[in-house]
């Protein structure tokens, strides 16, 4: 099985420019944990996840120091996002990325996945963007032929 | 020996001379350059040395005059023992929440009370450990207090830079000055404290000036920090109790180094040892927080700084110095005038740890020459004759402050500017200068008068 027969064709996209206020409600409502970025010829550039958004609130000093966590005061969460709603995506975007062609095979993207702890994979063909591949999605594709 | 051996010989000597010399000026301006890593410089460039035959094995391993210095590598190593399970027990932590608390929340008192602080514990401790400590929770309280952290930041990095002039431990130029010189503990605290408590005095009076009407916020805001619980950073209130008892203890060694000679470095790592024994760490865990990197920088440019010295460039360029500034047997006012700003404006650019390690066998040579009649002469009573003391503190006084000059003068200044960098509130070289220069001016002013008050008038 390859790569392109488990890919979501049709994966929620956003733009670097978009701002966390609009994205947030979009990505919740469409119930995918990972967004691909996109510039405006359609290649990807990074991608957004339920996970960047909330690493967004851990404030740094928590980061270079955890024991800080719990000086934090009650609402901080909530301050913290109020203060992030017009940041734009290209803010909190994963830059670095892992990606699969749709010719390779499904072992691969198993294998990234599995190793490097990912929920989703963007599939890539000469820079452009042409869907994700997602642990549901693999399965789902896998899983009739072991029943 | 024959006409023929005799002029193999100079050729030899003038040849090893020339390549000490080379070797010597090439890691400077590699290390100077940053583009390769400094350890692999020094290491290679002592590598470099011994390899070629410049200085031997033997000296490079075994001799205090041209090789590795072991008393200051076995100081830090113990100190950065210490100072690793002393930052576990979350201390540093409790006691800043704590005087953000007594400062009422409010913020000019808070940034006042974090200067003195950090100048405190870097006498203590290194500059770049007490910063790194700091300014986590610098920025939390920034964060609940919604004020800009980069003053708070900027000024504990000066701060800093500052304490850690005033002891034996607090810089590693001091640690080097203080081997190569004999001096001990109590006499940098003596000598260089008075001044060093006058420029933390300019330097809340310079941030009261700055910035106590940029620092307002209101009743809601302070009352995040006063709510905050502090005893909930302490996790192993044992542990504290252990490290800042062997803290005390060997800070006490150090300060009883005139009645006990026990060296600095057998108290670091007797106190290291104690407190490893003691605290039920993974001893794995915490040696590989030592700072490697660090200590075999000092080992490879011990090794490169004997090779000139061996050769004799460090004499040539001893005589120099005397006969640009004309110490005598009774004052040397003028060479220390010119090693205080000469240090201070080197170590606003360059590393002032080679820099040091270059000046203090200079200053030796030169004392052995004016004091003992040549630098073969050199006896231990003369490094410590009064003409001379003044000297030593010059040097030290000007390669740590003159580290609060740019952004690259001090490690404790990096370290700032990438956490600055990290929270996105990125300081621009010049936006450091513009707070670091004129403060490094001032305590270099401060400085120069102290010197001439206490040792010329």
């Amino acid at each position: 099985m390859k790569v392109c027969d488990a890919m979501l064709e049709t994966p929620m996209t956003t733009t670097p420019e978009e701002t966390f206020r609009s994205l947030l409600p979009r990505q919740l409502a469409s119930r995918q944990a990972t967004a691909a970025v996109l510039d405006p010829e359609g290649r990807l550039v990074g991608v957004v996840g339920i996970h960047d958004i909330l690493r967004k609130i851990v404030p740094l000093h928590v980061d270079l120091d955890r024991r800080l966590m719990d000086m934090l005061h009650e609402g901080y969460a909530e301050e913290r996002l109020e203060r992030l709603k017009d940041t734009c995506v290209a803010d909190f975007m994963t830059r670095r990325l892992d990606t699969v062609a749709p010719d390779d095979f499904i072992t691969k993207a198993v294998a990234i996945i599995v190793k490097r702890r990912r929920k989703t994979l963007p599939v890539v063909r000469d820079g452009k963007f042409l869907g994700m591949i997602t642990r549901r999605s693999i399965l789902e594709r896998l899983g009739p032929a072991l029943l | 020996m024959t006409p023929d051996v005799h002029a193999a010989a100079t050729s030899s000597g003038a040849l090893q001379y020339w390549l000490a010399c080379a070797i010597f000026a090439a890691s400077f301006v590699v290390i100077a350059s940053e583009k390769i890593h400094k350890t692999k410089v020094a290491v290679f460039g002592g590598a470099l040395v011994l390899g070629l035959g410049i200085i031997s094995q033997e000296e490079a391993f075994h001799s205090i005059r041209l090789g590795i210095d072991h008393s200051v590598i076995f100081l830090l190593i113990g100190m950065m023992v210490i100072i690793s399970i002393l930052g576990r027990s979350g201390v540093f932590e409790w006691s800043a929440v704590k005087l953000a608390k007594v400062a009422n929340g409010r913020p000019f008192p808070i940034m006042v009370l974090f200067l003195l602080f950090t100048a405190f514990f870097s006498a203590l401790l290194d500059n770049v450990t007490t910063v790194l400590l700091f300014a986590p929770v610098t920025l939390l309280i920034a964060d609940e207090l919604e004020i800009d952290p980069i003053p708070f930041l900027i000024v504990e990095a000066l701060a800093s830079n500052i304490g850690g002039t005033a002891t034996l431990i607090g810089d590693p130029p001091n640690l080097i000055i203080a081997s190569r010189s004999g001096l001990g503990f109590m006499d940098f605290v003596v000598n260089l404290g008075p001044a060093v408590v006058v420029m933390l005095g300019s330097l809340v009076a310079v941030t009261w000036l700055l910035f106590r009407k940029r620092l307002v916020v209101d009743q809601a805001r302070r009352q995040h920090i006063l709510s905050m619980d502090e005893s909930k950073l302490i996790r192993d209130p044992v542990l504290v109790r252990k490290s800042v008892g062997v803290l005390i203890f060997v800070v006490l060694g150090f300060a009883t180094h005139g009645w006990t000679h026990i060296e600095p470095a057998t108290i670091a790592l007797l106190g290291a040892s104690v407190l490893l024994l003691l605290s039920k760490l993974d001893p794995g865990k915490i040696l590989a927080e030592v700072e490697w990197a660090t200590i075999f920088f000092f080992g490879g440019l011990f090794i490169l700084v004997g090779s000139v010295v061996k050769v004799g460039a460090i004499s040539d360029l001893s005589r120099l110095v005397i006969d640009l500034t004309g110490p005598t047997e009774s004052s040397m006012f003028t060479t220390s005038m010119v090693l205080l700003w000469f240090s201070g404006i080197v170590s606003a650019f360059l590393d002032n740890i080679p820099y040091v390690a270059t000046m203090a066998p200079l200053v030796t040579e030169m004392a052995g020459t004016v004091l003992n009649g040549g630098p073969e002469h050199l006896t231990a009573e003369a490094m410590h004759q009064p003409v001379l003391m003044p000297v030593w503190w010059a040097l030290a006084l000007g390669s740590c402050l003159g580290g609060n000059g740019t952004p690259i003068g001090a490690s404790a200044n990096v370290v700032v500017l990438g956490i600055a960098e990290r929270s996105g509130r990125k300081i621009s070289f010049l936006k450091f200068m513009a707070y670091g220069m004129p403060v490094m001016l001032m305590t270099l002013l401060i400085s120069t008068g102290y010197l001439y008050l206490r040792y010329y008038w």
